[in-house]
């Protein structure tokens, strides 16, 4: 327990103390691209709390959420079928493979000839992107299931559906999670890729401009607040698997005692 | 995840300290020789002079040696130049204008590539101007009052093509506040041009032939009509660096001069190297606009920029400019 609190308070005192070496290190920083902390934050609330909240952190987030969750149901769903028909395996082992070296980055000036350069493209972008990880992991989750608990299920005579849901599904699950949390941090990454073509609205986009003139506290303020929410989706993902997957957790603990 | 979370925020802040704590003093030269200057470029065809310049020998009469890399774009390029990783480069005036603005100190050394005096007395300004504003033949759009409330492509926001067809908006009567701004690189401006998503595209060379031979209309020649005359592309040094590596720079200004002057003489010669410095079909360079290497960089030119730039709402307040913008003797 008292372990537990060390690391809580290193976790929360670290952070705090290098901000706060930031604020009196840069207080006078009289270089163009590294201003003080003080004014980075000034342009942080004037900027995101809440001029540009609706025009574009929620646009961005919208565009993320989207994208991601069109990842991972793809994903899941082509893992599966992947995995389970050796058909399917065998015709779309190859292009999956080809398709997930290509970097997502490269692919969006397609997607603007193809769908043009709106909502759509963006959420395309990440959601191509986000695919491969959560699709390779549920293959390998699904891949991975101890044949003992194949062979129960077939012994109880569980139908497909019953199979997929309650045996395969919670098996794979870690592993499918591990992909999915990839998967977050791609889409991320994609969502400000995505913004730097078509309208000059997003998160992204905001910041790349900010970068190219010359507004350096708001090219900070954006670095910053890019920071903030790619932390706080993946402390939501953390506590979401977390609470799904408990029960992984506690058998990991058990198996370890 | 705690342990991750302060590593990271360590790296970052740790990254910041150490730039804050130097006051954009460049790096002197690496260790390189003090005679080499390290050069960026946005590879276009302005950079004949340049690369004539090394050819010939005009650096190496100046006991200069220059090293020349491509940048992304000016941005990244005036960035290097300011920390001293490049010792000068390239930019249109716009860009180094929104960052004079912006505090960061910049000297500009020579002139790279512009128009003419009498540039807007030609007949037909695309001859002289590489930029181009093109719209579809049917859009119905016939000046460019009427590109409010429509989609006009620029390469890159609050940059010149989006300033200098803001100014021609204006100059005709419209709100540049009310066009819908959209960033595409000049291949998809081209499709999407054709598959009517948007209605105008702003475009250079040799993207404005193919909107041409695409069967699309040339509104207008935004640059030349922006800036009329003179240095328009410039060779930049941060200001440390200009300090430190004055004698070496005011060498590169003279060689410089002495390849720009040639390139114009001999525009067969310096349009053979934009196409091999461009990977273009040299039919593709000679249809485009002429190119020009001014041998001078005048405030007055500058200042008429900044002014109109200001004037559109793109600068809060003018610079103050004056001479000490120049590298002299």
């Amino acid at each position: 327990m008292k372990r537990k609190a060390l690391n809580w308070s290193l976790g929360v005192a670290t952070p705090v103390l290098l901000v706060a070496a930031w604020w009196a290190a840069s207080a006078n920083s009289m270089n163009t691209f590294f201003p003080p902390l003080s004014a980075i934050m000034v342009r942080f609330r004037e900027l995101w709390l809440f001029d540009h909240f609706g025009s574009d952190i929620l646009l961005s987030l919208r565009n993320l959420l989207l994208g991601y969750a069109v990842a991972t149901v793809a994903g899941v769903v082509i893992g599966f079928v992947t995995a389970l028909v050796p058909v399917a395996r065998w015709a779309l082992d190859p292009v999956i493979h080809f398709l997930r070296g290509i970097p997502p980055v490269a692919l969006v000036p397609i997607f603007i000839s193809l769908i043009g350069f709106g909502i759509e493209m963006r959420v395309a972008s990440i959601a191509l992107a986000a695919l491969f990880p959560t699709l390779i992991a549920t293959v390998d989750g699904i891949r991975s299931v101890d044949t003992t608990l194949k062979d129960v299920s077939s012994v109880y005579r569980l139908s497909r559906g019953e199979k997929l849901a309650q045996v395969y599904l919670p098996a794979a699950g870690p592993q499918i999670a591990s992909g999915m949390q990839v998967s977050l941090q791609v889409a991320f990454i994609v969502m400000i890729a995505s913004e730097m073509l078509g309208s000059s609205e997003g998160i992204g986009a905001m910041t790349l401009l900010a970068q190219q003139s010359f507004m350096i506290p708001d090219m900070w303020a954006g670095i910053l607040l890019l920071g903030v929410i790619g932390f706080g989706a993946n402390l939501v993902f953390e506590l979401l698997k977390n609470r799904i997957l408990a029960w992984h957790a506690g058998s990991r603990r058990l198996a370890n005692s | 995840m705690r342990i991750k979370l302060p590593l990271a925020l360590a790296a970052t802040v740790a990254l910041g300290l150490t730039a804050c704590g130097s006051e954009s003093s460049p790096p002197a030269a690496d260790g390189a020789n003090e005679s080499t200057l390290k050069v960026g470029t946005i590879g276009i065809a302005a950079d004949a002079a340049l690369q004539s310049a090394i050819d010939k020998g005009y650096f190496a009469e100046e006991g200069i040696d220059v090293e020349v890399s491509v940048v992304a774009n000016p941005p990244a390029g005036i960035a290097a130049a300011q920390s001293g990783q490049l010792d000068l480069t390239y930019t249109p005036s716009i860009p180094m204008l929104n960052a004079k603005s912006q505090g960061v100190p910049l000297t500009v050394v020579a002139a790279a590539d512009g128009y003419p005096d009498d540039a807007l007395e030609q007949e037909d300004l695309s001859q002289v101007d590489d930029t181009g504003l093109y719209v579809a033949a049917d859009s119905g759009i016939d000046s460019p009052k009427d590109l409010e409330g429509k989609r006009v492509s620029v390469p890159a926001r609050k940059a010149q093509l989006e300033v200098t067809v803001s100014q021609l908006v204006k100059d005709d009567g419209g709100d540049p506040a009310k066009v819908n701004w959209m960033v595409l690189d000049p291949a998809s401006a081209l499709q999407s041009l054709k598959d009517d998503r948007i209605e105008a595209a702003s475009l250079v060379t040799p993207f404005t032939g193919q909107a041409a031979s695409a069967g699309n209309t040339l509104l207008a020649s935004p640059g030349v009509e922006f800036f009329e005359k003179g240095a328009i592309g410039l060779w930049v040094a941060g200001s440390a660096q200009a300090e430190s590596k004055h004698d070496q720079l005011l060498g590169f200004q003279r060689a410089i001069y002495k390849a720009n002057a040639y390139a114009n003489e001999n525009l067969d010669e310096s349009q053979k190297q934009a196409a091999e410095i461009t990977g273009l079909e040299l039919d593709a360079v000679k249809a485009g606009a002429t190119p020009f290497w001014p041998v001078e960089v005048r405030l007055e030119d500058v200042q008429r920029t900044a002014a109109r730039m200001t004037a559109l709402g793109f600068l809060a307040e003018e610079p103050k400019l004056d001479q000490s913008l120049f590298l002299s003797e």
